[in-house]
């Protein structure tokens, strides 16, 4: 089958389709896709043998309904990332130039053309909603990118080139001039120490040569990108592009003052105050040219395609990298690494794939079985062939919601019922088509707990705290959700699954219970 | 990329052809080496249709070696790999056309006697030795006296900005506390822009002790240096290291090197190890003596295999120190290796091929090798009572034989959902197919993606170029286990 798994293929994946399954394999690439079929194993109660491999690397989980922890109880560590100041103004490694030339190509040739076309299609409303994101500075400059987008939509090529160049100057030239204008190589922070030291690598600017390679090479590929966008026929002419490009007419810069971060910590918000008052301008100026222009929102923006090495992404990003490195004398980096990191490759190799299934195949035989089995039986790995290191430990008992003396979210105390529930547990109720009534009198009987808050996805169906909810009381479920949701139940749905917000019959105290299913056929 | 051209210049021999053999003939065709040359005199059975994916029902009566059986098949995994042929014994002049050998299947005489020639060629050749004992296995590896490792973990050198370096013996380097440097003890680093200390600079390679996560000591006099002032950056750097490697005669009696221990891949099993490692040579020693493997849950076999244990860990304990013995042989596990021994079941060939494979690759100097035994066992997988486990005759025999009918009866029954059907999702399939999953009930598989040129070199089971729709290829799937 072609069908991605997930939310809306749940028509084809239905319920029949997982209560008659046995067991489930996992053979998948995201993470998004595994929290969903991790938690359809959960609900159908199935069991799920989890796997992936990275480079020599292996892990293997075994989830097994009732006896381990499912795949989502638990989180990787969150990768390193790169802090954001590292990337916008101090970059010390070319990973952080390679990020921020990813993030220039973004901005560049996929947002700027999707603004573009948000603002020919309602300018009235983007406009609106520009002057309330971001800095005065950041909307002069989107605006200013969609400003030129649109008048140089028809090219010649001269004009992309044109474009190209003043790129460069602003990115490895203005913005590195303004950089040192805020913040002077001899600057000394507030403790005394030289601002310029340790991670802060001082820049110095570039001023475009035409006869440079590496600058070529940027505005071949950002000139051929701009292209691209307008959906203009491209150029590789390079000797052409390279006399085009030496006879732009380059500004001088004037620096401005300009309030920048000097770390994360930072609360200083970034921009200039001048930019505020240059965004009104600009404003009312382009709103009021489009009136004569009749100019259709048909800009493409790219989709980043690391494998076709003709399409100028990866020329682009090693490119603006490189200067950027060139910048900050840091060491420069070739096209492959270039596209292994930008386009995060990380290289799989079949003996972690074979020996990772192995181990797959050898729990799976264990899980034919596996109500007769205990828990030690089953192996979860970790596995790194490169050291070799082999790790194989037991399952984890499922996470279990417990009654606490004082919750730190409702500040206060609250119960478990039953005392230990796991995700893999629910509440069934088989009254049929009831009422909301009907379904909070079975609740207090079944659980002896008053029904607070009660909701069907992102759908809050009942509110006890809301007077007006209670003419929702003697409503059916069913069409309750049919109206709050707007949408009509499909006939081959036979529940609904609710969440429930409950309190002590007697004390008041909060309780929470396991996922309701709510059987009405 | 270095390792890459070195892998691309190796010769490999893999003796044995069952499932193990075949795995590791996979992967390192997938890999890429100049030569793999098989050698099998046996014929195939049907049995080894169980975990060999390129042997066919259409093999019967099985005039051709296995090796000759599934030759054409490996060869189309990549063209840029000579997959040959060697008939009868394996020769000295054999052994020095080689770069490495994988020997499975082998007797113990044999094993010992190719092991030294290995050791004495002209160029060391690389020797492995691997087996699939049902639910227990080993690999023994021996890259003779003068191995070089150049990278021992294949992980991108981490870099670390200097904020400061004491003037003592030794001196102490401390890191910036925006990130702690991660580097371990026994790493080399080199520095540059260091201002001040510019001695520093040369770019030497020199060896640290870790202190904290922003600090570690270097093996050198720093007090006599010009003071530090600013700036700095250090780097890890790989200097190539040697590795020393006993030969497998003396590896019997010792598998330990002085301060090692033996790899002990699951806590719940402690000691396993070392019982695995007298219970194999029991099992071989009876090979040797009979001329065949104790037959499947022989309890006769199974009991001289014990007598021949404890015989071995007798005489190692005569030896003492360092040869290893155990104070009490469990004869539990040794019955179970004898029990199975000669079965060859899917899991375990997946797994130690995928092992093997790699330790092939690491010949090249790239990552560290198993330094020398691994031993691994599954022996929960073995049912508590004695299941209706006599032979149906058909290629889930050696399955059988350790699970039963019934139980085969209940996986072929099964209703599975595989997500997904890229690397890992083929080879599942594969896996599946070979152990007889669902092939009464149902496998349903699912995916989205198309074939791209980047992961065509790790999915064996599409030998064509093109791209397209996965699923197609999936064609070959049903031919490996008609039923």
């Amino acid at each position: 089958m072609e069908v991605r798994v997930g939310p809306d293929t749940e028509d084809t994946f239905d319920d029949t389709f997982w209560d008659g399954l046995h067991c489930v394999v996992n053979a998948l690439d995201n993470i998004q896709a595994r929290l969903y079929v991790d938690s359809r194993c959960v609900w159908f109660g199935k069991p799920l043998l989890e796997s992936g491999t990275l480079g020599t690397k292996a892990n293997v989980q075994v989830i097994l309904p009732k006896l381990t922890q499912s795949y989502g109880d638990s989180q990787d560590p969150p990768e390193e990332s790169i802090p954001l100041c590292t990337v916008k103004h101090f970059p010390n490694a070319i990973e952080h130039t390679i990020e921020w030339a990813r993030e220039a190509f973004e901005q560049m040739f996929v947002e700027t053309p999707r603004e573009g076309n948000s603002f020919l299609g309602d300018p009235t409303s983007y406009l609106q909603k520009l002057s309330t994101t971001g800095s005065g500075t950041s909307q002069l400059q989107r605006l200013k990118s969609i400003k030129h987008i649109i008048e140089k939509r028809t090219g010649p090529f001269d004009a992309f080139v044109e474009y190209a160049v003043f790129e460069f100057q602003e990115k490895f030239h203005d913005s590195i001039v303004q950089l040192l204008y805020t913040f002077p190589l001899e600057h000394v922070t507030a403790e005394g120490t030289k601002f310029w030291s340790g991670p802060k690598r001082p820049p110095a600017p570039i001023k475009f040569d035409a006869n440079d390679d590496l600058h070529l090479d940027f505005v071949v590929a950002a000139a051929n990108l701009y292209a691209a966008t307008l959906k203009a026929p491209e150029n590789r002419d390079r000797a052409m592009l390279k006399s085009l490009a030496a006879k732009v007419k380059i500004e001088d810069f004037k620096p401005k003052e300009m309030k920048i971060k000097a770390d994360d910590k930072d609360t200083t918000a970034e921009g200039c105050m001048d930019d505020d008052e240059a965004v009104r301008r600009l404003s009312t100026e382009m709103s009021q040219k489009l009136k004569t222009l009749q100019v259709k929102a048909d800009l493409q923006p790219a989709e980043f395609e690391k494998d076709d090495d003709s399409n100028f992404h990866i020329h682009f990003i090693a490119a603006a990298a490189n200067l950027r490195a060139r910048n900050y004398k840091i060491p420069e980096a070739d096209f492959h690494k270039v596209k292994m990191t930008a386009g995060k490759i990380i290289p799989a190799i079949a003996t972690t794939t074979a020996m990772a299934t192995g181990l797959v195949s050898a729990e799976l035989l264990k899980v034919v079985n596996y109500g007769e089995r205990k828990v030690e039986d089953f192996k979860n790995a970790f596995v790194t062939l490169a050291l070799p290191l082999w790790v194989f430990s037991e399952p984890l008992p499922p996470v279990k919601t417990v009654s606490k003396e004082h919750d730190p979210i409702v500040m206060g105390p609250v119960k478990a019922r039953p005392e230990g529930f796991t995700s893999w547990d629910k509440v069934e109720c088989n009254l049929g088509d009831a009422t909301l009534q009907e379904f909070l009198d079975f609740l207090t009987d079944e659980v002896q707990v008053e029904v607070m808050i009660m909701s069907s996805g992102n759908a809050c169906l009942y509110n006890a705290y809301v007077p007006a909810h209670k003419k929702r009381l003697k409503e059916k479920i069913t069409s309750l959700w049919e109206t709050i949701t707007k949408q009509t139940l499909s006939p081959k749905k036979s529940y609904l699954t609710l969440e429930v917000s409950a309190s002590d019959l007697d004390d008041g105290v909060d309780v929470v219970i396991p996922t309701v299913k709510f059987q009405f056929r | 990329m270095e390792t890459m051209g070195k892998l691309m210049q190796m010769k490999v021999l893999i003796s044995g052809l069952r499932g193990l053999g075949v795995e590791v003939a996979k992967n390192l065709i997938l890999a890429g080496p100049a030569q793999v040359i098989l050698h099998d005199e046996a014929p195939a059975e049907l049995r080894d249709l169980g975990a060999n994916f390129y042997l066919t029902q259409e093999d019967d009566p099985f005039d051709p070696s296995r090796a000759e059986a599934c030759r054409a098949q490996l060869a189309e995994l990549n063209p840029y790999v000579a997959v040959e042929l060697h008939r009868g014994p394996i020769t000295e002049q054999l052994v020095q056309q080689v770069s490495l050998m994988v020997l499975t299947e082998t007797p113990q005489s044999e094993l010992v006697r190719l092991n030294k020639l290995c050791r004495s060629a002209p160029n060391p050749v690389g020797f492995i030795a691997a087996d699939c004992l049902g639910l227990a296995s080993f690999v023994f590896v021996d890259y003779g006296d003068a191995f070089m490792c150049h990278d021992k973990d294949g992980e991108e050198p981490r870099s670390a900005i200097v904020s400061g370096v004491t003037l003592e013996s030794p001196g102490t380097v401390h890191t910036h506390q925006d990130r702690r440097h991660g580097f371990q003890d026994g790493d080399s680093v080199v520095f540059k822009e260091v201002q001040g200390m510019t001695q520093l600079n040369d770019g030497k390679p020199r060896q640290i002790k870790v202190t904290g996560p922003y600090s570690f000591t270097i093996d050198e006099d720093t007090s006599k240096y010009s003071a530090y002032i600013s700036d700095g950056i250090v780097t890890q750097t790989k200097v190539p290291h040697h590795i020393p490697f006993f030969s497998y005669e003396q590896s019997l009696a010792q598998p330990r090197h002085p301060g090692e221990e033996m790899h002990v891949p699951d806590m719940a099993k402690f000691g396993r190890s070392e019982q695995l490692h007298f219970a194999v040579q029991a099992v071989l020693a009876y090979r040797e003596k009979h001329g065949e493997l104790p037959a499947v849950r022989d309890a006769a076999a199974a009991k001289e295999c014990v007598d021949l244990a404890k015989q071995i860990n007798e005489a190692r304990k005569k030896g003492g120190n360092p040869q290893l013995f155990v104070e009490e042989l469990e004869e539990e596990i040794v019955t179970k290796v004898a029990m199975f021994a000669r079965c060859m079941i899917c899991p375990m060939a997946a797994f130690l091929g995928g092992v093997v494979a790699q330790e092939v690759v690491k010949f090249t100097g790239k990552f560290s090798p198993i330094h020398q035994f691994l031993y691994f066992d599954m022996f929960e997988l073995c049912p508590a009572t004695e299941p209706d486990w006599k032979p149906k005759g058909c290629r889930y025999d050696d399955q059988i034989a350790i699970l039963g009918s019934s139980f085969q009866e209940a996986l072929a029954n099964m209703k599975l959902f595989l997500v997904g059907a890229g690397a890992l999702g083929c080879e599942f399939l594969k896996s599946f197919a070979m152990m007889g999953v669902g092939c009464a009930g149902k496998i349903t598989v699912t995916d989205m993606d198309r074939i791209e040129i980047s992961n065509l070199n790790r999915q064996s089971l599409w030998i064509c170029r093109s791209t397209g729709s996965r699923l197609g290829y999936l064609r070959s799937v049903p031919t490996l286990s008609p039923s």
